[in-house]
């Protein structure tokens, strides 16, 4: 059996059936599919300017600029009172890299259509790629003023935002996105990155790992997710190896009984932030970085660094605790020791970032 | 010369070597007369002067099979080659104008047997003279006379020259698992996936069979299956498996279908999908590629907006189909497939819709077994080793598995036109494929590996994860 049965009469050469198909496997992720339809639909109706238009979406969505600037190209000489394919074309050179004509590409966008916010998002991307985010920042507030309950025109804002550095702004905007799309992978990614920026290595972790759950197959969270990781372990192997440098420095200069509140104290405090801090990353992300360990030499290597650090600091202190039986010039070598292990595992987890 | 009208042939061959046609022509008749080792040799002269000339290439194909098929051609010389001298051409003799006679579709060879413990050597009809495309030094006929030549001393002869077919014993009795058209077939059909069978039998058949049994544990026989896991793994397959277990007849829907009635008006189509489906009960509607289908979110355009009336369309079938008290169910099975479970709309994963799944992992060692044995099975080969490849192809699917196959018989027809000398397929032509080809499932594993890592928190990937666990993936 098969399904000719529920068949009906599609005119497999309709464009505006070719169309409709592309622009849904184009949102299905099968642009390459997309492609192939509207190419056999071209080949019958290349005065379509339509069909050419989509073409350039389902090549920029293929990652094939060149090619769908050509496709937009096609699209403005046939339609040139048309914004859309301006618009394309702006897209397809953000995609070369070719920052200038974007913009330029862009702005006659605006121009042939005012009142379009999604002329407007564009342009204000356009911008903000070519480092001007001061003047994308009232673009994008008009495209929000024009379409306020659309998620992109607030991703725009916030990648401006994000451009000037202005956290709270850009929270706010893909917090915003987030509240009209719910599964907006890009905008969890993207208001996890803020997090970052902020400061936040655990908030952003654990944003990162919604992004990638929320999206599994946009891999950049996961990158992400991995290189927060590496701010969290480096952070604490530098303040292991600030307080094996304090040890080092008290130790040298014999501070008497106060040594060991001076250095225990904080030590433990760090041993124990640092535990409380892991505990509050979800499952998730604890079984991401027990993988990312299991999975990679170099990471193997950092961690052995980290623990024969610590294990230097805990000896060096131990020593010291232990009083007049432990030769000074012992504590001193492990607190030295410590501190060099520390900072160098530290730096290297730092690396890459 | 036995034959005039070969030899005149022939000679108008070599009076005209660049005649394509006429030199497929001779190839034709070559082959009706069986001479298939001639026949392939003009096909791979004018394969070098024509490359990839249709018509020569199907010749070969037909000049191999019957290398393949029938007894090697008797140890004499073939009709005489063109070009040489003893053979010339009549000058004034015009080439046959004819064109070259089509060749007749390929017949299914039957499928690989075993070969035998006591003689390992190759087929009957696998001759090196056949391979090798020389001619014997004696003329005669070219088809063997029984009695006027020693087989079993010839095949002792060629033994330490061509290896034989297949590698192994038992690499003969491995059982095809693909590209099965009939809804007959049984998951007994299915190579390895062992796991998978299990609980295909524990989650959906089983409760199938015994109904009543299933009732007094309290387990309801609404719901449909929904396999997923890489793509061309073999979910359509097991899809037909499941239906052939149960009697049922198989009817597939897929991406292509509704996209080809996209503009019409789909809701009806999706109702007439189940209508056709309940009247032909006992049926199992498979619906292939459900993501497309049941999208869980709109992402980019306004595509998915027109497509909301089929799945809520669908979301009312289903429900319909599995409501007992309605009467509707009426013998129909659903069983879905997709590569992207978590793009599925999870108001179609809800109790009595998809609500069971299995994963339809990479095929392990004996399935790649008989998937190799089923794409080489009807290929000249030479010591290939099948359970050597499989053990280096794990994560490949069964598809990988199949553009293996294709590129080294590639590999060793480019060798073959290039050399002029027909030869069989053998470990150095997988080898280079092998080193040209790599999984398709690696970037579904990476996807795979963030679901289970980050999107599972409610167990419906434990499966997935234990998997990728036991690959050391996560």
């Amino acid at each position: 059996m098969t399904g000719s049965a529920a068949r009906s009469a599609a005119a497999p050469g309709d464009p505006g059936a070719a169309f409709q198909r592309a622009e849904l496997l184009v949102e299905l992720r099968r642009p390459g599919e997309a492609v192939a339809v509207l190419r056999s639909a071209l080949a019958g109706h290349p005065g379509r300017a339509d069909l050419w238009g989509q073409l350039a979406m389902a090549l920029l969505a293929a990652d094939r600029p060149g090619e769908a600037y050509q496709a937009a190209a096609t699209r403005i000489r046939l339609a040139p009172e048309d914004e859309w394919g301006y618009r394309l074309a702006s897209l397809a050179h953000s995609g070369l890299h070719r920052r200038e004509q974007a913009v330029q590409l862009a702005i006659e966008a605006v121009r042939l259509a005012p009142q379009e916010w999604r002329a407007h998002a564009r342009l204000a991307n356009a911008l903000c790629d070519d480092n001007r985010p001061d003047e994308a920042w009232p673009v994008a507030q008009h495209a929000v003023m024009l379409a306020p309950t659309e998620p992109e025109t607030h991703m725009a804002v916030g990648a401006v935002a994000i451009e000037l550095r202005r956290w709270p702004l850009a929270d706010t905007a893909y917090r915003q996105v987030l509240s009209l799309d719910p599964s907006n992978g890009a905008a969890r990614n993207n208001l996890a990155l803020v997090a970052l920026h902020r400061g936040g290595v655990t908030g952003a972790a654990a944003g990162f790992a919604a992004a990638v759950a929320t999206d599994p197959q946009v891999d950049v969270a996961r990158r992400n997710l991995e290189v927060t990781l590496r701010v969290f372990a480096g952070r604490v192997l530098y303040c292991q190896g600030l307080l094996a440098a304090l040890l080092s420095v008290l130790l040298s200069n014999r501070f008497g009984q106060f040594l060991d509140i001076a250095v225990v104290a904080p030590t433990v405090a760090l041993g124990v932030l640092v535990r409380l801090r892991w505990a509050a990353l979800p499952d998730a992300v604890r079984g991401y970085a027990r993988s990312l360990v299991r999975g990679s030499r170099r990471y193997q290597a950092q961690v052995a660094l980290g623990a024969a650090s610590f294990a230097a600091l805990v000896s060096a202190v131990g020593l010291a605790a232990g009083g007049v039986l432990a030769p000074a010039q012992a504590v001193d070598s492990s607190a030295l020791i410590g501190t060099v292990l520390a900072l160098l595992a530290g730096s290297r987890a730092f690396r890459r970032h | 010369m036995t034959d005039p009208l070969v030899s005149s042939l022939l000679a108008a061959v070599a009076a005209s070597p660049d005649d394509i046609p006429l030199r497929l022509h001779v190839a034709g008749v070559l082959l009706d007369r069986g001479w298939p080792a001639q026949a392939a040799e003009l096909c791979s002269t004018a394969l070098q002067r024509d490359v990839g000339n249709a018509e020569a290439l199907a010749l070969l194909a037909r000049a191999t099979q019957a290398l393949t098929a029938a007894p090697a051609p008797a140890p004499t010389p073939p009709p005489a080659q063109p070009g040489q001298p003893a053979q010339r051409a009549q000058p004034d003799g015009p080439a046959p104008p004819g064109p070259a006679q089509p060749a007749p579709p390929v017949q299914p060879a039957p499928p690989a047997q075993p070969a035998p413990p006591a003689q390992p050597a190759p087929p009957a009809g696998v001759g090196p003279p056949a391979w090798a495309g020389q001619p014997a030094p004696s003329d005669g006929p070219p088809a063997g006379r029984p009695g006027e030549f020693d087989w079993s001393a010839a095949e002792e002869q060629v033994r330490d020259i061509i290896p034989p077919p297949l590698v192994g014993a038992g690499a003969g009795e491995a059982r095809p698992v693909d590209e099965v058209q009939s809804a007959t077939i049984r998951l007994a059909d299915v190579g390895g996936l062992a796991a998978v069978k299990q609980r295909l039998e524990i989650a959906f058949l089983g409760p199938m069979r015994n109904p009543d049994l299933a009732r007094l544990y309290g387990k309801s026989l609404a719901g449909g299956l929904l396999l997923y896991g890489p793509p061309g793994c073999g979910k359509t397959f097991v899809a037909r498996a499941v239906a052939g277990e149960l009697g049922a007849r198989f009817y597939a829907v897929s991406l292509a279908d509704i996209l080809d009635h996209y503009l019409g008006d789909t809701e009806k189509n999706v109702k007439a999908i189940f209508d056709t489906a309940r009247r032909n009960a006992p049926c199992v509607l498979f619906l292939d590629e459900v993501d497309a289908l049941g999208h869980r979110r709109s992402r980019i355009g306004g595509g998915w907006t027109g497509m909301r009336g089929a799945v809520n369309q669908l979301l009312h079938e289903m429900d319909s189909v599995a409501n007992p008290a309605a009467g509707a169910r009426a013998g129909v099975f659903v069983l879905a497939a997709t590569n992207h479970p978590w793009d599925v709309d999870p108001a179609l994963r809800r109790p009595g819709r998809l609500d069971r799944t299995i994963l339809v992992l990479p095929p392990d060692q004996p399935a790649r077994e008989a998937i190799l044995h089923y794409h080489l099975r009807h290929r000249p080969l030479a010591g290939i080793d099948i359970p050597a490849i499989a053990r280096r192809t794990a994560d490949f699917s069964g598809a990988d598995l199949a553009h293996l196959c294709d590129s080294a018989a590639e590999i060793a027809l480019e060798a073959s036109v290039r050399t002029g000398q027909v030869r069989p397929i053998d470990m150095s032509d997988v080898d280079s494929a092998l080193r040209q080809l790599a999984p398709s499932t690696g970037p579904w594993l990476q996807t795979a590996r963030n679901v289970a890592m980050f999107a599972n928190s409610g167990g419906e990937y434990d499966d997935l994860l234990a998997y990728l666990k036991s690959k050391k993936l996560v």
